[in-house]
């Protein structure tokens, strides 16, 4: 590092004095912009978030008519974030909060008393209605509190792999060879004159000066200052742009990971809601019965069954396909008319969990082998009276929705864009077989175009189940800096990427702004020095020992070889 | 009398903590409990909830008796492989491992490098009571140690059955009876009845076969073993040396490559089944999508036991027809085994549960339990109503191919495990299947890998 402070100390101050002061203030801002670290990025490996410091919703206070401070603030914002509540934030529970508060409880299901205790609290904070969470951060208070103004924060990453060089890096000592091989051809060119110049030397002619003599190594000395420069401005500004991108993407993964455990927690509990409202209907025992029913009762009971399920909204902007099975997995009913009489498995591909086991049923992502949609299937059972299965709910979840959420921008603000930058891509891998790993997505051609499924460092290592970060080249090859999460209770890979050539587009600049004017700079020099060494040498022949001041004492007494002569 | 209030307390708790954790299908075990002072148990999720059940019951009873806690996790097959290795590789295994396709791949290569414990003393007392080729199946090289021994413990064993729909072939005015036992008839006969049922009206999705071609299913190569049993071809000879330099068995290989993938490149195996997993086969069947399908175990008549009118009516298993040589047909059979890894520090415990699982009464009952997706391996637990009703139409047929049968290779060479894990039979059906190549250039990759994955597993 302090080799690069150095490196960066003379390469502009080799660029200040080399390039006009326009030129110098360009690099000056670049150089700034990328050594200022931006307030949300965080040093991932040293600091800490204590999310476990955020009271649970049962350390929160009761709050009630009259109510007022900090926690009616935090409350009217999470109503506000989540469209009950257009008031004023002012921390007073006045009656327009409290109608929000109720207006909450009756959506979700909660006794309507407008009591903001433990169990309201729970479904605020923890996402009963996350369908209707965007990242926007405006939306969701807490989050960002959580995640962009705490400056300690906890995540599980590996030792952070070093910034791999991209193909630029390889390029960039060819600079100086190419400056090399330039003055190379530039001394054969010239070896005409030197020729001429032995010739006179032999013919009793002072030989040239040493100053002059070095004169000819200008071009190579310039190119190798340029080059060099150019190539530690390079690496030292790149590496600088490299971790705050890194900051920026792990508070963005924390973002997408809280809202990929809200989404599967509402899709759980919605499938769990779903099955209870079931279980007390009369038609599903008439469907699920083993006797024969008349038809008509059967068809009055399916159309009761289809009527009560377009109606039931457990699943909020969810719009998954609900099936009833026999106990032998064998749809009865179905959303998706085109899956009754097929067989769903109820375990293995299916996620089955009783309401006990729901908190931890860990989605299984899999290929439907008769629609060849990938697809993720929460099931639960459905209970007689007595508690014994009659027959199972399975439910294929939403996965367009679940795509569209965790892709959609981060936009901290109506003006910004999004957080990650233009090309930031934030999107969900699983393991949809043995052999394969696929986007999370409902769109077949997203996965078309990768037959043998998607890899990357990123994705690969996700996958097998560990988390980190670092420069890579992402599934369709292109050079990104990456953020890898493996969701381990979704049991999921998480992916946030920014292209590298949109991140390193300012050094890009920067350097080739170094280059081309080290260039322009060591030409003119070169030509100025050239003409000047031709008059010096004309002058030498006229009166060599005043040329230049310099004393007979320093002249060589016998010829010496040109570097020249060896060639 | 404290104690008895301990002991109460305890009973009352631990069924509580063991239902909450049980087969949560978590993908991280430990997150509950204190690893050092809980036996973690990884088990195969099941194909139905009541062979999950049946195990979460086993384990359940035995926490209760023995007052240690157990953390018992589920993984679906898939992702049950990748824990094991990353668990494995970051040094924090469970103590107890069960996966129905575990040991076809992982197992014996753990007993290779000396990851597992002897397990000697459990099988020594009830070694009269197994198959010996259920004892054979767990009995390897423990390279490290240098020396043989049991290093896992056989709980079921399956192998490969012919599923039919019965309805369906009434449909085409066939019975069972018609079926043909000759291996050529009976390969040729569903076809025909596909091409039949189609003419009369059946859906163009009605295939007549569900034979997976993919390289992402342990049935694939399970199948292809018993095709190659089929043609009497032998790779590896009682030393476990290879036996595929002899042309006769590239023929024998070439043979079966070209009978296994003509039913996929003349249309009668659906074309997804390029890249099926295991349970793909069951849920196209099953979805009244393929007529019949060979499957390795016996889930597909399990997930159906509970509706009478389907297990007994209308679909039925039938024998493998005999040998194209004619000869009756042996089976390809492979041992369930549980294993204990040897860097447990709940060995006592791990030995105790293991022991307490395969007691005939309790391994009867988990069997059983799981609908009869495996078989047993003490012949007496054979005597059991439920194996022994001949009224049932999959398991007496089951019961009857179970008298012939052969071991994996894997019990010859740990080395053909990995021939397994990287499913190099798959590999050659599927470039046959799928990419036109030759059976005979497909054989020759085959063979070449083969030799490559022995040359390095010295």
């Amino acid at each position: 590092m302090i080799l690069y402070h150095v490196a960066l100390l003379l390469a502009t101050s080799t660029v200040g004095l080399l390039t006009p002061s326009s030129l110098n203030g360009v690099t000056a801002a670049s150089i700034a912009l990328a050594s200022s670290k931006p307030e949300q990025a965080l040093s991932p490996l040293t600091e800490t978030l204590a999310l476990e410091n955020v009271p649970t919703p049962a350390e929160r206070p009761v709050l009630k008519l009259e109510s007022a401070g900090k926690a009616v603030i935090e409350l009217q914002r999470q109503l506000k974030g989540l469209g009950y509540y257009d008031g004023a934030i002012d921390g007073q529970f006045g009656e327009k909060t409290q109608a929000a508060v109720m207006a909450f409880q009756a959506k979700i299901g909660l006794t309507t008393d407008g009591i903001v205790g433990a169990s309201t609290w729970r479904n605020l904070l923890a996402g009963q209605s996350f369908a209707e969470f965007t990242p926007s951060i405006a939306l969701s208070p807490l989050l960002s509190t959580l995640v962009f103004e705490r400056t300690s924060v906890v995540i599980a990453i590996q030792p952070r792999a070093p910034a791999s060089a991209p193909w630029l890096l390889f390029l960039m000592p060819v600079i100086p060879l190419t400056g090399g091989g330039l003055f190379y051809l530039y001394r054969r060119l010239s070896q005409t004159y030197r020729t001429q110049q032995r010739r006179a030397l032999r013919n009793g002619a002072q030989k040239p000066l040493k100053l002059i003599h070095w004169i000819e190594y200008f071009p190579l000395i310039g190119l190798l200052i340029v080059g060099l420069t150019t190539f530690i401005a390079y690496i030292y500004v790149r590496e600088r742009l490299v971790q705050p991108t890194l900051g920026r993407l792990e508070n963005a993964a924390l973002l997408k990971e809280a809202e990929l455990a809200h989404w599967f927690e509402h899709q759980r509990r919605g499938v769990l809601e779903a099955a209870e409202a079931l279980q007390t209907l009369s038609h599903i025992d008439i469907l699920l019965s083993q006797q024969k029913v008349a038809i008509s009762a059967y068809q009055e009971a399916y159309d009761g069954l289809s009527s009560y399920l377009s109606r039931l909204n457990t699943f909020a902007a969810s719009d998954p396909d609900l099936a009833i099975l026999t106990n032998g997995g064998i749809v009865i009913f179905s959303t998706d008319k085109n899956r009754e009489g097929q067989y769903q498995p109820l375990q293995n591909t299916t996620t089955y969990f009783t309401r006990q086991q729901a908190d931890q049923a860990a989605p299984n992502f899999y290929t439907s082998p008769i629609t060849n949609e990938l697809l993720i299937t929460f099931a639960t059972p459905l209970l007689n009276q007595a508690g014994r299965r009659v027959g199972v709910l399975a439910v294929n979840l939403d996965l367009a929705e679940l795509d569209q959420k965790i892709r959609q921008p981060i936009i901290l603000n109506q003006s910004e864009a999004n957080y990650l930058g233009e090309t930031g891509e934030t999107y969900l891998v699983g393991k949809s077989s043995w052999v394969k790993s696929e986007f999370v997505s409902a769109e077949k051609a997203r996965n078309e175009a990768f037959v043998e499924g998607v890899s990357s460092r990123g994705i690969d290592s996700a996958i097998r189940e560990m988390s980190g970060s670092g420069l890579y080249l992402n599934y369709a090859k292109q050079p990104v800096i990456g953020v890898y999460r493996w969701a381990e209770k979704q049991n999921l890979a998480l992916l946030l990427e920014v292209s590298q050539a949109e991140v390193f587009r300012p050094v890009h600049k920067l350097t080739r702004l170094i280059f081309a004017s080290g260039l322009v700079i060591v030409s003119l020099l070169s030509l100025g020095l050239k003409t000047l060494r031709n008059r010096l040498l004309r002058s030498s022949d006229d009166n060599p020992i005043s040329c230049c001041n310099v004393t007979s004492k320093e002249l060589p007494t016998k010829p010496t070889h040109e570097q020249g002569d060896r060639e | 009398m404290r104690n008895r209030i301990h002991r109460r307390l305890f009973a009352f708790v631990l069924p509580l903590l063991v239902g909450v954790t049980a087969c949560d299908s978590l993908s991280s075990a430990g997150q509950f409990s204190d690893q050092d002072s809980t036996l973690q148990i990884w088990w195969s999720e099941g194909y139905y909830p009541e062979e999950t059940e049946t195990i979460r019951r086993a384990v359940a009873a035995w926490s209760e008796e023995s007052e240690i806690e157990v953390e018992l996790v589920c993984y679906s097959e898939k992702d049950l492989i990748q824990q094991s290795e990353s668990a494995i590789a970051a040094g924090n295994p469970p103590d107890i491992l069960y996966g129905y396709s575990l040991e076809f791949s992982l197992i014996p290569r753990l007993a290779w490098n000396g990851e597992l414990t002897d397990t000697s003393d459990i099988i020594e007392p009830l070694k009269p009571l197994y198959n010996p080729e259920a004892l054979e199946s767990v009995y390897y090289q423990n390279h490290k140690a240098g020396k043989r021994s049991y290093y896992a413990v056989p709980i079921s064993q399956q192998t490969t059955h012919i599923h039919y729909w019965k309805d369906l072939l009434a449909e085409a005015n066939l019975s069972s009876e018609q079926i043909p036992t000759e291996w050529s008839d009976f390969w040729s006969f569903w076809p025909q009845v596909q091409e039949t049922l189609r003419r009369q009206g059946q859906a163009d999705e009605l295939y007549s076969m569900g034979i997976p071609m993919s390289t992402a299913a342990t049935d694939t190569f399970y199948q292809f073993e018993q095709f190659l049993e089929a043609y009497d071809v032998k790779l590896l000879d009682s030393e476990g040396q290879l036996l595929i330099d002899d042309p006769q068995v590239k023929v024998g290989i070439v043979k079966a490559l070209e009978a296994f993938t003509h039913f996929y490149k003349q249309r009668y195996v659906p074309p997804n089944a390029l890249d099926w997993g295991d349970p793909d086969n069951n849920v196209t069947f099953l979805s009244r999508l393929t007529l019949m399908t060979p499957n390795p175990t016996l889930s597909i008549p399990g997930s159906q036991r509970q509706d009478e009118i389907t297990y007994r009516q209308r679909m039925a298993t039938v024998e493998w027809p005999h040998k194209p040589s004619g000869k009756p047909m042996r089976y390809v059979a492979s041992t369930k085994q549980v294993a204990i890894f040897a860097g447990s520090k709940q060995l006592k415990a791990a030995k105790e549960f293991v022991a307490y699982l395969v007691e005939p009464k309790i391994l009867a009952a988990y069997i059983e339990g799981a609908q009869g997706r495996f078989f047993p391996i003490m012949p007496e637990l054979l005597q059991a109503s439920f194996w022994s009703d001949s009224s049932d139409p999959h398991i007496s047929v089951a019961a009857r191919q179970f008298k012939s049968i052969r071991p994996l290779y894997t019990v010859l060479s740990p080395a053909y495990s990995q021939v397994q894990a990287e499913n190099i039979w798959g590999q050659a059906i599927r470039s046959v299947a799928a990419n036109g190549v030759s059976a005979e250039a497909a054989a020759d990759m085959a063979i070449s890998e083969i030799k490559r994955i022995f040359a390095e597993w010295k």
